[in-house]
């Protein structure tokens, strides 16, 4: 192996053969950097500061070279570079791929905590489509996170925040537009300085994402029908979305899966299994059932908890609860009554029962509230959640605990203090339905008391000169009176008719309506990248006797500024004068007032370097 | 507010008034003040419920000793109206002040809804509770000290009976009231009812025999009945007085004749005094007497003038004699039901048959069901559940040996679903529903019929054999309209939709319907109702729905929820598609149009935006026992047999509609999807409120005209909709109401124009400039009064 000069304190933790850029060589992971050493040479070819490893990719364990993507954030050019290293080791070649992101990762600073290691591993389902599972665990979750902070200058951002910045530009173009301009392309303001003065668009935006969750779609996304049916062969699409949705309907199918796969039989066999057993076509009406031992071991009680149907429910609200009516558990069959109507019988519908329960399942899954299949094990919990829900709903007492189903089931019986609350809030919920609103008096509701905390500001007057007697104050009402009794509307006519002139006026080459233009986007780019620079001149900008002194940091980023600005300035002129050669007076003119604010700045600059001197 | 009615003060909950429960109010009392049967219609959600308690209450005021009995359905109908009437009596009571007598609302159910001993109520079945009661509180097991008590019971026993409740009690409030001082709500509530001022339950206490005469009987007869929402108050009747037994029930009750001879063995052994005081006690009297109502579980099966009243005949005194009685009597009824032909004859021949095979008169049979309870006392048993089968035939051949007139005896194949066959089922049916009606309209003074859905009225008078002397039916007065009708008479391909029995299976039909459902839920917000007219259509056509993938569509937009055979799980069904409506999730729910859902459930508001009627819901014309029926009404009331059978198919669809409309600024769409609505002999039996709305763009629409019409309905409904619009029209406020002829307010003296008249009048002018605000009141009184 080829040795190349240390650093002192730097320690080889590991070493492989690889290639880059189709010269052999090794690459070394040391406890400081990654080194790679071409063959024949002494000297690194190459070397990477950890930290500034952006991200780092593997490829998958079935394609044939075992490869390394490295992708580094050059501090200097401040752009992603990647590397990518062929791992040649005759036997250990995968262990050596596999070991070195490992470490990487471990030591690797925290300029992104997260950004490590998405394996990129396909998913198992070959051939199927691959949207990624769920991903195996990153190996790198318990790193020392915050080691090297102290010498970072910038601070962390996480993976989140990352997103969001990408989102925000995503959806605001100006501001897309604006980050393009100065951050990317001149490089005049900094990633970090653009955002800081934007927290607060992060923030909202943060706070609004984060709180609400869409919701499980309504349809049946688990009903895989056959994509392609030739003569012979039914090809069914698996996505992980389906497949996490069958799971969900089907414990049973779940269990198997997790006994059987990938050890017993593989996951291909599993799902042909599954498509061919009587679970896929339970929810269809009429398909034959063919004797499947593999999920009849599993099958979970699921018939068992129909049991449950036979307990009475309590908690259920007494507006829509059926089965209390007298006559409700008149089975048909007990004799009293005369049987008008066979086909209104309702055990006619026992053939369809299955997929009409599983509308009503699935409908409740998505809900979220409970259902009578699933109210089964751990009633202890329940019972605690309910207990727990009582409270809440002691506070805001509206809506029932839905998802506390009591029903007789329960190996602890309901107190009778949770009976009484069952009972009173019944009460409420049967109130609210009677009252009819239509009939109610609207509600004038108190108007809020007038607090004067200062009442010499109002009642008292500066001079009291001007204390009008009783007499004179009721002359004065009377006045006002009379005024107000025979005032008439003006004529406003014509206050508004140059208004009117001015809207009915054709729309068409006002000057003052600035139609879409290219002038005009133009127009909006440079006020807004203006606005920006300005923005971070003054905010660094240092005044003899206000405020603290900058920091050379302040400094250093008002110098950019201003030479940035002059820049500005320079190519406003530069449109300012075309424009007026082209005759444009007008629209020349609307770019006076962002080159004037322009030139404050350059002056300020210009008598500071000269007080400086 | 207060007003007056004819110098009734009516003490009225809320501020304003519908002209509708205005007319209603005055309507009834001008019933009650004549006595007699009474008819009222008034379009559903407007507060019918509200008008009557508050009128009936106030009249009360002034006839302290007249009770109301109110009769509504389900129990969510009951625990409406005893909230309604708890806020009624509040605000009458609070309006009173120190005045305001001691009243007491009280509701009525079964021991299903109001036990509350921790194992038995956990049972959700009424009749397993029933028994497990017994079996804790029957007198032979108190005697005995190691038996397992209720204490709810007890405790009953020794405090409950001085207990004078007031106020209004809910079942809940009677649970709650049994909890706190540990007292059995339901036999406190047997108890106070006879002291309550107004009593809530349902029909069946006051129609079906075996429970009213427990129950109802002690209640006087200047009692006010009212029979809420009455318009399948004939099948009540009918079901009250009606039995089916097939061959499971008599095999059961074969069984349970083994089973009671083996207990008389043993007790001949052990305690045959019990044996023979029950003799004796036959000799000398009734076979009821001895008992007390409490205990028993349910009486005869006969109205109260026909139970036969004497001594029980020799050859039943004895109990093996009674037991070989009914065992052949069950023979017989088992060699009947052996013939496959479908055999229909009146209850006489059946009795003439049966005397030829058994020898047994029909004067004996009437005394079988007092005597079976009488030995089942004696025998000490308490699982009357296990006995079910032979409890019924000892009904069925009280019901036999009493009646013969409008009933119909009707042997005919029956479809089985636990073996999936058909099999004999033999039919005891009544046919003539006033025959249960008649002892309520002799008994009381004042009976009174009212729903939404009474029309034509005329079939209802004949139907229940009685003469009304006040019909009334309502409108809606409105200021927008808020029932959009749809008369959907076909597709967009323009193929005609109907659920007629010969294209119900049509796959164009079928297709149709389906994709009607699916733009309906694109564009109609919050809860859809889905109408089937029985429970085989629903499960044919949404097999198919499955399979052309539609209801994958269905739920990309909405929610589905169903309605099913088990009443638990379709009302979790329908409480989890509340809280789709609620949450923004939107559902549809397909239910049955003479199912459980149709019955008693509002759709109010978000829950009720439109429903869809799948045809017209007629009743099988197969069936026998229509056949009968049909047959029995044209001859005794010259009623055709078509008119019935739309009658009734309409007055289903009507219910089933007028579910999701509650107050006026609700709305709805209503789309009536068949051809055959579009006849005008189907749309004329319509109630009035609805057919009001029917205007020609609403007839004969294709499925793209009506979801054009409907998103133009929406549109229109979601702007603001002021109380202001509406007052004067649709609304009234105390003024409008005094300016009525019943109420105008009263002078003291004699009704001439006095100053008094004139400063009422001046004051009323200065409320009315305050309190209205824009001045598009229309009626001519009061423009002569703005205009000042």
């Amino acid at each position: 192996m080829s040795r190349f000069s240390k650093e002192p304190g730097e320690l080889v933790l590991l070493r492989a053969l690889t290639k880059h850029s189709q010269q052999q060589g090794t690459l070394f992971f040391t406890n400081i950097r990654l080194v790679w050493v071409q063959h024949g040479y002494s000297e690194p070819s190459l070397h990477l500061k950890i930290s500034e490893i952006k991200s780092q990719f593997i490829s998958t364990i079935k394609s044939a070279k075992a490869l390394l993507r490295l992708s580094v954030r050059d501090s200097i050019k401040n752009a992603l570079q990647d590397f990518v290293f062929e791992f040649i080791h005759p036997t250990n070649a995968r262990t050596d791929l596999n070991s070195f992101p490992t470490a990487s990762g471990q030591s690797s600073n925290s300029t992104s905590p997260n950004s490590t290691s998405p394996t990129g591993a396909s998913p198992k389902l070959e051939g199927k489509s691959g949207t990624a599972t769920g991903k195996d665990e990153d190996p790198n979750s318990d790193k020392p996170e915050y080691q090297y902070l102290s010498q970072l200058k910038n601070p962390s951002i996480s993976e989140q925040q990352i997103k969001q910045r990408v989102q925000l530009l995503m959806s605001n173009k100006e501001l897309k537009q604006l980050y393009e301009q100065l951050v990317v392309q001149d490089k005049v303001i900094t990633e970090s300085d653009f955002w800081e003065s934007r927290k607060t668009l992060l923030k909202t935006d943060s706070t609004r994402s984060e709180r609400q969750n869409t919701g499980m779609p309504s349809n049946f996304i688990a009903d895989v029908r056959p994509s392609t049916e030739t003569a012979n062969t039914i090809k069914y699409k698996f996505t992980p979305t389906v497949i996490h949705q069958i799971f969900i309907q089907h414990p049973s199918v779940e269990k198997a899966y997790k006994e059987n796969v990938p050890l017993k039989i593989s996951e291909q066999a599993f799902w042909r299994k599954y498509v061919q057993s009587k679970y896929f076509h339970r929810d269809r009406t009429n398909a034959p059932p063919i004797d499947d031992d593999l999920f009849s071991k599993y099958e979970t009680d699921e018939f068992n908890k129909l049991r449950i149907l036979k307990r009475k429910l309590i908690d259920i609200s007494p507006l829509v609860d059926l089965s209390s009516s007298d006559n409700a558990d008149a089975d048909i069959h007990s004799g009293y009554g005369v049987l008008l109507d066979q086909s209104q019988d309702p055990y006619r519908l026992e053939k369809a029962l299955p997929l009409l329960r599983r509308f009503n399942r699935h409908s409740a899954l998505v809900l979220g509230s409970k259902d009578l299949l699933s109210s089964s094990s751990s009633s202890k919990d329940k019972i605690t959640q309910a207990q727990k829900k009582q409270k809440e709903m002691d506070l805001e007492s509206t809506s029932p605990p839905i998802n506390t189903l009591y029903n007789g089931d329960d190996e602890e019986n309901v107190t009778t203090e949770q009976m009484e609350k069952i009972l009173e809030n019944h009460k409420k919920q049967v109130n609210q339905h009677i009252v009819i609103n239509d009939l109610e008096q609207e509600n004038r509701s108190a108007p809020t008391p007038l607090k004067i905390l200062d009442q010499k500001r109002y009642f008292e007057g500066h001079s009291s000169a001007n204390k009008l007697t009783d007499e004179e104050k009721r002359m004065l009402i009377d006045d006002f009176n009379y005024e107000y009794t025979r005032w008439n509307q003006p004529d406003l006519g014509e206050v508004y008719e140059p208004y009117n002139k001015a809207t009915n006026a054709s729309k068409g080459n006002d000057e003052y309506q600035l139609p879409e233009s290219n002038f005009k986007k133009d127009l909006f780019a440079s006020f807004q990248q203006s606005n920006e620079l300005l923005r971070h001149f003054w905010s660094t900008t240092y005044t003899l006797g206000r405020g603290a002194p900058p920091t050379p940091q302040q400094l250093d980023k008002n110098n950019k500024m201003s030479i940035a600005i002059s820049k500005q300035y320079d190519k406003i002129e530069e449109k300012k004068k075309q424009l007026i050669s082209q005759n444009k007076i007008n629209q020349a003119s609307l770019l006076t007032p962002i080159l004037e604010s322009l030139h404050k700045a350059i002056e300020k600059k210009d008598s500071q370097i000269y007080h400086n001197k | 507010m207060k007003f007056f009615i004819d110098d009734l003060a009516v003490y009225f909950p809320y501020h304003y008034c519908y002209p509708e429960q205005y007319q209603y109010m005055v309507s009834l009392k001008k019933s009650l003040d004549e006595g007699g049967p009474c008819i009222l219609e008034m379009p559903s959600g407007t507060g019918k419920t509200v008008s009557l308690l508050a009128l009936i209450s106030s009249y009360q005021l002034v006839n302290p000793t007249v009770k109301l009995l109110y009769c509504s359905r389900t129990v969510p109908e009951i625990e409406q109206a005893t909230e309604e009437a708890r806020r009624v009596l509040n605000y009458r009571n609070s309006q009173l002040g120190e005045k305001a007598p001691k009243t007491l609302c009280i509701s009525m159910s079964s021991r299903r809804n109001l036990c509350i001993h921790p194992r038995v109520s956990e049972e959700r079945e009424g009749k397993i509770v029933d028994s497990l009661c017994r079996e804790l509180t029957s007198p032979w097991n108190r005697e005995n000290p190691n038996s397992e008590r209720c204490k709810f019971f007890e405790n009953f026993e020794d405090k409950g009976k001085e207990i004078l409740l007031e106020g209004v009690y809910s079942l809940e409030d009677l649970k709650e009231y049994g909890l706190k001082n540990q007292m059995c709500p339901y036999f406190l509530d047997r108890h106070v009812l006879n002291f309550a001022n107004i009593v809530i339950f349902s029909y069946q206490y006051l129609l079906d025999p075996k429970i009213a005469s427990l129950v109802s009987s002690s209640f006087a007869t200047n009692s006010i009945v009212v029979f809420d929402e009455a318009h399948n108050i004939d099948n009540v009747c009918i079901n009250a007085l009606s039995v089916n037994l097939d061959n499971k029930i008599l095999d059961a009750s074969l069984k349970n004749v083994t089973k009671i001879n083996k207990q008389i063995e043993e007790i001949k052994k052990v305690d045959e005094k019990r044996l023979k005081e029950e003799y004796s006690r036959l000799v000398q009297g009734l076979a009821r007497s001895g008992t007390n109502r409490t205990e028993e579980v349910s009486a005869d099966p006969v109205l109260p003038n026909d139970v036969i009243q004497e001594a029980v005949p020799g050859n039943i005194r004895k109990a093996e004699h009674f037991m070989s009685l009914i065992k052949r009597v069950i023979d017989y009824l088992k060699s009947r039901l052996k013939s496959q032909m479908v055999i229909s004859e009146s209850p006489m021949a059946f009795l003439q048959g049966l005397y030829h095979a058994t020898s047994i008169t029909s004067r004996t049979l009437r005394f079988c069901s007092a005597r079976l309870s009488s030995l089942l006392r004696t025998l000490k048993i308490n699982d009357i559940n296990a006995f079910s089968g032979i409890s019924l035939i000892a009904d069925f051949a009280t019901l036999v040996g009493t009646y013969n007139n409008g009933f119909l005896i009707i042997i005919e194949p029956y479809y089985q679903r636990q073996n999936n066959t058909y099999d004999q089922i033999f039919q005891f049916c009544c046919l003539d529903a006033s025959i249960g009606m008649k002892p309520i309209f002799d008994r009381f003074r004042s009976v009174i019929i009212t729903s939404g859905t009474l029309s034509p009225l005329d079939i209802y008078t004949k139907m229940l054999n009685f003469r009304p002397k006040v019909i009334e039916k309502l409108s809606m007065s409105l200021n927008r309209n808020c029932i959009c009708p749809c008369i959907l008479t076909r597709g967009s391909d323009q193929i005609s939709i109907s659920t007629k029995f010969d294209v119900r299976s049509d796959t164009a039909v079928v297709r149709n319907y389906g994709s009607l459902l699916v733009e309906v839920s694109a564009i109609v917000p919050d809860g859809i109702i889905c109408f089937f007219t029985s429970y085989s259509y629903m499960e044919q056509i949404v097999s198919v729905w499955n399979e052309m993938g539609l209801l994958n569509n269905i739920l990309t937009n909405k929610l589905i929820f169903v309605e099913t055979s088990d009443p638990a799980e379709s009302a979790l069904a329908l409480q989890n598609y509340k809280k789709a409506c609620d949450s923004g999730r939107g559902a549809v729910l397909l239910s049955v149009a003479r199912g459980k859902i149709s019955e008693g459930i509002d759709f109010d508001n978000q829950y009720g935006r439109c429903v869809i009627l799948y045809g017209i819901p007629y009743i099988n014309t197969e069936s026998k026992v229509l056949r009968a029926r049909l047959e029995f009404l044209r001859d005794r009331y010259q009623i055709r047999e078509n008119e019935f059978l739309t009658f009734d198919a309409m007055r289903t669809a009507s219910q089933c509609v007028g579910r999701v409309i509650r107050g006026k600024s609700d709305y709805g769409i209503m789309i009536f999807a068949d051809k055959r609505y579009n006849r005008l002999d189907k749309r004329n039996k319509l109630p009035q409120w609805i057919l009001q709305f029917c205007q020609n763009q609403h007839l004969n629409l294709s499925t793209d005209m009506a979801i054009s019409l409907s998103k133009q309905f929406l549109r229109e409904m979601g702007q603001p909709f002021t109380r202001e619009e509406q007052l004067g029209k649709s609304l009234w406020s105390i003024e409008h109401i005094e300016m009525q002829p019943a109420s105008k307010p009263k002078n003291h003296l004699n009704g001439k124009n006095t100053q008094q008249d004139i400063q009422n009048i001046t004051t009323t002018t200065t409320t009315i400039a305050t309190t209205t605000t824009s001045a598009t009141i229309t009626t001519d009184d009061t423009d002569t009064v703005m205009n000042e």
